[in-house]
């Protein structure tokens, strides 16, 4: 059974892994305070659990951007001419409009 | 010779705009054609990550450089020209999948009780310069786990974690505050990784 000031303890553990969890994106963006970034930087040396959290939401937002590039988004040839093809004649519509 | 691939976006709509320079229909028109060969291939992509379907996301690529076309006239240069384009792309895109009558589902809570300690903190597995076919396999989970995400989360990740504008610049996109980008994108990025997680627990249960 825990003492008292164990169980103290594991609930101001508990209570900042929470607050440490709403922080990460912010911390992972360069957006947090001074005071927060010390907090959770001091939290995240003594908490492996969230450490390992922290890294794997960051290797996550480090992924994402690689869907950028990925083969089944890019635009097909085809897309390509057909959008010239429709912007003259569109455009040039516009134009004679205004003539 | 095209000096056109050398000026900046600004100087581009500029010259369309007909402000500087002493182009004609035709030099302005090619400036135009500068600016959908520099965005033509990231409006198609971003498009078809919103919504999912190759013919839309070619209507909408087609009508957001006409929206822009008519409209660029009247662009003040109040913002980029890169988040003007965007905020057109996605209205676009948004207005077609709301027409569209899909359902979109919600988040069942808007934030999730996910407690570090209890586990299931272990996508950092492939960290480092791994296998270039379980990296392959873990982009697809992230791929379809995004498709799952409700519109105005996935929205809100694709502009700013894939597309990489910035949280300011994402607010102007979509015209909300930039905590709403803030708490919807950190929102988003504890599902996604929530997903990645589960597959990368399923991959070593096999």
């Amino acid at each position: 059974m825990m003492s008292k000031s164990e169980m103290s303890k594991s609930e101001i553990n508990h209570c900042n892994c929470k607050k440490v969890l709403e922080l990460l994106s912010a911390y992972i963006d360069s957006e947090l305070s001074n005071d927060e970034k010390r907090m959770l930087d001091k939290h995240i040396l003594q908490c492996q659990p969230c450490k390992v959290y922290l890294e794997s939401l960051n290797y996550t937002v480090r992924l994402s951007v690689r869907l950028e590039k990925q083969e089944s988004y890019q635009m097909p040839k085809d897309v390509r001419v057909k959008l010239r093809t429709f912007l003259k004649e569109k455009c040039q519509c516009d134009k004679d409009e205004e003539r | 010779m095209n000096r056109n691939n050398k000026l900046t976006d600004t100087e581009l709509v500029a010259k369309v705009q007909g402000s500087v320079g002493d182009a004609g229909d035709v030099g302005d028109y090619e400036a135009f054609e500068e600016l959908v060969k520099r965005y033509e291939r990231r409006i198609y992509g971003h498009s078809l990550r919103l919504l999912g379907n190759k013919e839309d996301a070619e209507d909408v690529l087609q009508e957001t450089f006409l929206n822009v076309f008519r409209a660029i006239k009247n662009f003040r240069g109040d913002s980029s020209f890169s988040t003007w384009i965007y905020r057109i792309a996605t209205n676009n895109a948004l207005m077609k999948l709301r027409k569209s009558g899909r359902v979109e589902v919600e988040f069942d809570d808007e934030f999730p009780n996910i407690d570090p300690a209890k586990g299931g903190a272990t996508v950092s597995y492939i960290e480092g310069p791994g296998d270039a076919l379980i990296e392959k396999e873990v982009l697809a989970e992230l791929d379809k786990a995004v498709k799952k995400l409700p519109e105005k989360y996935r929205t809100i990740f694709l502009l700013r974690d894939v597309e990489e504008f910035s949280t300011t610049e994402t607010a102007e996109i979509l015209d909300i505050t930039e905590s709403a980008v803030k708490s919807r994108l950190h929102r988003a990025r504890l599902s996604l990784r929530e997903g990645l997680s589960k597959f990368k627990e399923g991959a070593v249960g096999n």
